[in-house]
């Protein structure tokens, strides 16, 4: 997964900046914050795959933030640090982190650590197809469109990390709140109403005849169904 | 309709306030949806605006502020007891927090639910902010109306 969103997690600006670049220049998507609390908050509002979190910082640290982030979220950590003990090890990885770089490090090993984790990761929408067919309308992922015949009708991104879910798990409810943690975040899990609302925007442009839906149906007090052939 | 309607835009990424038609047709043109928030309290609109920013984000839309001022029978219509720059200033300075296409509407009214049964597309995507209470407030009165309008009102709390 070369588009993955990684945060960085580090209260040196300097550090921030060049695994920026680098991660960057491998087709990252990084966002960073100088601080656990930030992290905190950043993790509450975007989605991320990965986040690499240095363990010495003011504030809450390393450690707890870790601890908070795994508390919400299944998404691997990467703890970057200098501390090399194997207490400080067996710390970390209780904490909740999924792998531990001691610094020094270099740029090859820490990529080969990412991809691993991402590899290991679940992910948003497994076992998804990349382009799903539902009769005469074709629905790709990749490309954020959905193909009605000579029709071409653009998807959000939003819109497209719900479908994508819904496709992964097709044919079986989800509930309300998986989907909304899912693709909200993990702070999600009452706004039923946002979901009626994207649902609806979905229905208009996959459905037929969206106030009759054959495809994206509603389960009574359970949640949404997507219904397409099953995988192959 | 018995009302006179003023504009506010407030194109991405520009902190001014301006009367911008133009700019209005062109946020409304590049999206076709829109979210409206109809104002109600300074601290509930605020949280309205709020979720319809992240709702319009994640739908591509745009969101509407509108803002309905009853004038009262004793004073003309096109002379309300506000002063509309302050009417503009307050709106601009709400929309400024969010991401994205924002604009405002100022309609004055004798009779505010009228206008919003007008100026409302159907089934529109509508926020309301305010508190709710185990009695109806206001703003609960007016979701239950829209909502028998046939919208899609998303009601968000403001504490």
């Amino acid at each position: 997964m070369s588009n993955a969103r990684i945060l960085v997690v580090d209260d040196d600006p300097q550090i921030r900046r060049v695994m920026r670049m680098t991660l960057v220049s491998h087709g990252y998507m990084v966002s960073d914050a100088r601080s656990g609390e930030d992290a905190l908050e950043a993790v509450r509002g975007e989605k991320y795959d990965l986040v690499l979190l240095d363990i010495n910082m003011p504030g809450i640290g390393g450690l707890e933030t870790c601890r908070l982030i795994r508390a919400s979220s299944e998404m691997p950590i990467i703890v970057l640090t200098v501390r090399n003990t194997e207490r400080d090890k067996v710390e970390a990885l209780d904490a909740g982190a999924d792998d531990y770089v001691t610094k020094p490090f270099g740029t090859p090993e820490l990529l080969a650590r990412i991809r691993a984790a991402l590899r290991r990761a679940p992910q948003l929408a497994e076992g998804s197809p990349e382009v799903l067919s539902l009769g005469e309308i074709e629905i790709n992922f990749s490309a954020r469109r959905i193909r009605n015949g000579v029709q071409e009708i653009p998807l959000t991104p939003k819109e497209v990390d719900l479908l994508h879910y819904l496709a992964a798990n097709r044919n079986s409810p989800v509930p309300h709140a998986k989907l909304l943690q899912t693709v909200w975040g993990p702070d999600y899990g009452n706004e039923v109403e946002y979901l009626r609302v994207f649902i609806n925007r979905l229905r208009s442009k996959i459905e037929p005849d969206p106030s009759k839906p054959r495809y994206l149906l509603t389960v009574p007090r359970v949640g949404y169904q997507l219904l397409a052939p099953p995988k192959s | 309709m018995n009302a006179i309607r003023f504009e506010v835009a407030r194109p991405l990424g520009a902190g001014g306030l301006r009367f911008a038609t133009e700019d209005r047709a062109c946020a409304e043109e590049a999206s076709a949806l829109a979210v409206e928030v109809i104002y109600t309290t300074d601290a509930g609109t605020r949280g309205a605006l709020a979720t319809a920013g992240a709702l319009a984000q994640g739908l591509s839309a745009h969101v509407r502020l509108i803002f309905t001022y009853a004038v009262p029978y004793t004073l003309p219509l096109t002379e309300p007891s506000v002063s509309l720059p302050f009417l503009q200033d307050k709106l601009a300075s709400l929309t400024n927090g969010i991401s994205g296409e924002a604009s405002a509407d100022i309609y004055l009214c004798r009779e505010p639910l009228p206008v919003l049964e007008e100026v409302l597309p159907p089934s529109s995507l509508v926020v309301l902010g305010g508190r709710k209470r185990w009695w109806r407030t206001k703003e609960q009165q007016l979701e239950k109306q829209l909502k028998k309008l046939g919208h899609c009102v998303i009601f968000a709390e403001s504490r």
